[in-house]
């Protein structure tokens, strides 16, 4: 079935993610879409397509793929583990989900598959390079295995790309992504009137604007590229400057106490998990030049700007 | 809009003359103020103005040599001593104030530096990195000039008695800068030697905090903090010729250790003919 004969169907994967707010509209121009995700579409958002409500896992998606033949498929649907789910969910939905979707994408002779990934898997660790590079080491699960949901679907997708060559797949692994709305873990917090900040420790960040994000997965669909790419906003900045930026005020934790600050900040609604406490005291810096030199790319948005867009409260 | 960041106060007066060479050693940054190794202006020149004034009226630091510095890519390789790095923030502080064009100094700090707080911070915002492979080369790559200390913590945290001995170096560093194709710049440090010349070493403290070594004075019982006030010691900086190597990087240990004898063997004149110069200095001669 194709719904509109003049455009190509594309699906989206986490259609009810804030970014899918600024990606639908971008790709509507050009393409059928097709949203799904395993949360609720939120009520004010509007996707501009058909939406369903799915489990990544499920026999629905099978239904899904028979009745629409799909040009490309973009999963930006990784569950955040700041969200109130059981890290048994996460690996489901995170690990098997995005496995059965590439899948069932293979099945039904997707030409193009995008992945959004994260560059928290490279791990914050005192031995790391400046510049981290796709092909290093993930090391994020080291200390804590919460986080290994995201790696797991890292490496499924690679493993993936590397098996079906004839299949254009591409990973990428964004910065953190800044924007109003956006439930990463940096843009929730620094957009909270009060944020946390360990005592003594001011790591290097880079962002990345949830419109710059949307760009560079609409420059790698259109470019067809192949492969694992980091993708970086504007630069660097220190956690303390970008705070002073969102205008936030730090809550000083000394780093001794951050577990139990871990603990109690999921009682207090705003949760900072411990697995992510590496990341307030050593920089994950990646380089994008990869992604640079394959598509062209250029953040349009200064990481003031971006930083800007979340104060005030 | 607050302000939280990892401070240094600005002395009262930093001259117009500092902030332009700051300005002219410091490449492009983004729009939050920082150049692509984390490297921030504003932190710079108050250090700069902290440092100038430790360079000038405090070690007296009488710096030689530097005309030869050549622009673009470059690996200083200097001796190390003293327990705290007075030397390496001297040789920086030369770098900015007496190299024409000024150049900022990467240095290479030990992969337990990150976990300091408060320093980690302020080292990042002054030019410092990670001493990995990678970073080093990516350096060289971006045409910056690095500071390496070859001895590491084993020159940093050496006894008085083994003053201006040169501690084994590692083969690393040359390693990178025939793959990077980076002239080796040797500069001898005299004077740092004598900053803390009475400390010892902690063992079993340095291993519970996971610091190399844990330099204590004898004085602290009586002097309290007032201890670690460094010696007011004079310092000479002698930069040597730029020495070109060329060769496989991944030659042997051997081979490498030849390359690396020859920066060894011309650290070690500079370092004896600076102690020279220091006596006359001392005996209020005219040096050369």
């Amino acid at each position: 079935m194709n719904l509109n004969p003049l455009k190509k169907n594309l699906l989206l994967v986490g259609a009810a993610d804030s970014l899918a707010g600024i990606l639908g509209p971008l790709l509507a121009e050009e393409y059928q879409l097709f949203g799904i995700d395993s949360r609720p579409l939120p009520p004010t958002m509007k996707f501009p397509g058909r939406f369903l409500q799915v489990g990544y896992t499920t026999r629905r998606l099978d239904e899904v793929f028979r009745t629409v033949s799909f040009e490309a498929l973009i999963h930006i649907g990784r569950i955040s583990s700041l969200t109130e789910t059981s890290r048994k969910e996460r690996f489901e939905q995170n690990i098997y989900g995005t496995s059965n979707l590439l899948q069932l994408g293979l099945k039904h002779h997707i030409k193009q598959n995008i992945v959004l990934g994260t560059h928290l898997v490279y791990g914050a660790v005192p031995e790391n390079p400046l510049y981290m590079r796709e092909e290093d080491p993930l090391r994020a699960s080291e200390g804590h295995a919460e986080i290994f949901d995201a790696i797991g679907v890292d490496l499924e997708t690679r493993a993936f790309l590397w098996h079906h060559r004839q299949v254009k797949t591409t990973l990428l692994r964004p910065v953190h992504r800044i924007g109003p709305g956006c439930q990463s873990f940096f843009s929730s917090h620094l957009s909270q009137p009060y944020c946390p900040k360990l005592l003594g420790f001011d790591p290097l960040l880079q962002i990345i604007d949830e419109r710059d994000t949307a760009r560079a997965i609409y420059l790698a669909l259109k470019n067809q590229i192949f492969g694992v790419f980091n993708v970086a906003g504007e630069g660097v900045i220190s956690y303390s400057k970008a705070m002073a930026f969102a205008g936030t005020t730090p809550l000083m934790i000394p780093a001794f106490a951050a577990a139990s600050v871990a603990s109690l900040s999921r009682l207090m609604g705003h949760p900072v998990p411990i697995h992510l406490m590496n990341y307030l005291q050593y920089p994950v810096i990646v380089s994008d030049q990869a992604f640079r030199k394959a598509v062209g790319w250029e953040p349009k948005i200064t990481t003031i700007e971006s930083l800007k867009s979340l104060a005030p409260h | 809009m607050k302000q939280a960041e990892t401070k240094v106060c600005p002395p009262k007066k930093i001259s117009k003359k500092i902030s332009d060479k700051i300005d002219q050693a410091v490449g492009p940054t983004n729009s939050a103020g920082f150049d692509p190794w984390g490297l921030k202006k504003e932190t710079l020149l108050s250090s700069v103005g902290y440092s100038q004034w430790l360079y000038k009226n405090y070690f007296r630091v009488k710096t030689m040599g530097l005309q030869g510095l050549p622009p673009g890519r470059c690996m200083i390789v200097a001796n190390h001593s003293g327990q705290l790095p007075f030397d390496a923030v001297m040789a920086s502080t030369a770098l900015i104030l007496e190299a024409k064009p000024p150049r900022i100094a990467r240095n290479m700090v030990d992969y337990w530096v990150p976990s300091l707080p408060f320093i980690s911070g302020l080292m990042r915002q002054v030019g410092a990195v990670v001493g990995s492979p990678r970073n080093c080369l990516d350096l060289l790559e971006d045409d910056q000039c690095v500071m390496v200390f070859p001895e590491g913590t084993r020159g940093l945290g050496k006894p008085y008695a083994q003053r201006y001995q040169l501690q084994p170096f590692g083969t690393g560093f040359m390693r990178l800068a025939l793959q990077a194709k980076a002239p080796i710049i040797p500069l001898a440090i005299i004077g740092a030697e004598e900053i803390y010349p009475w400390t010892f070493n902690i063992k079993s403290v340095a291993k519970m905090l996971g610091f190399p070594y844990f330099p204590v004075s004898p004085l602290t019982p009586f002097l309290g903090l007032f201890s670690a006030i460094p010696l007011p010691s004079q310092i000479v900086l002698r930069f040597g010729p730029p020495l070109v190597f060329q060769g496989d990087p991944d030659m042997s240990d051997q081979e490498v250790q030849v390359c690396i004898d020859t920066v060894r063997q011309v650290i070690e004149s500079e370092i004896a003919e600076g102690l020279k110069v220091r006596k006359k200095m001392r005996r209020g001669r005219n040096f050369p």
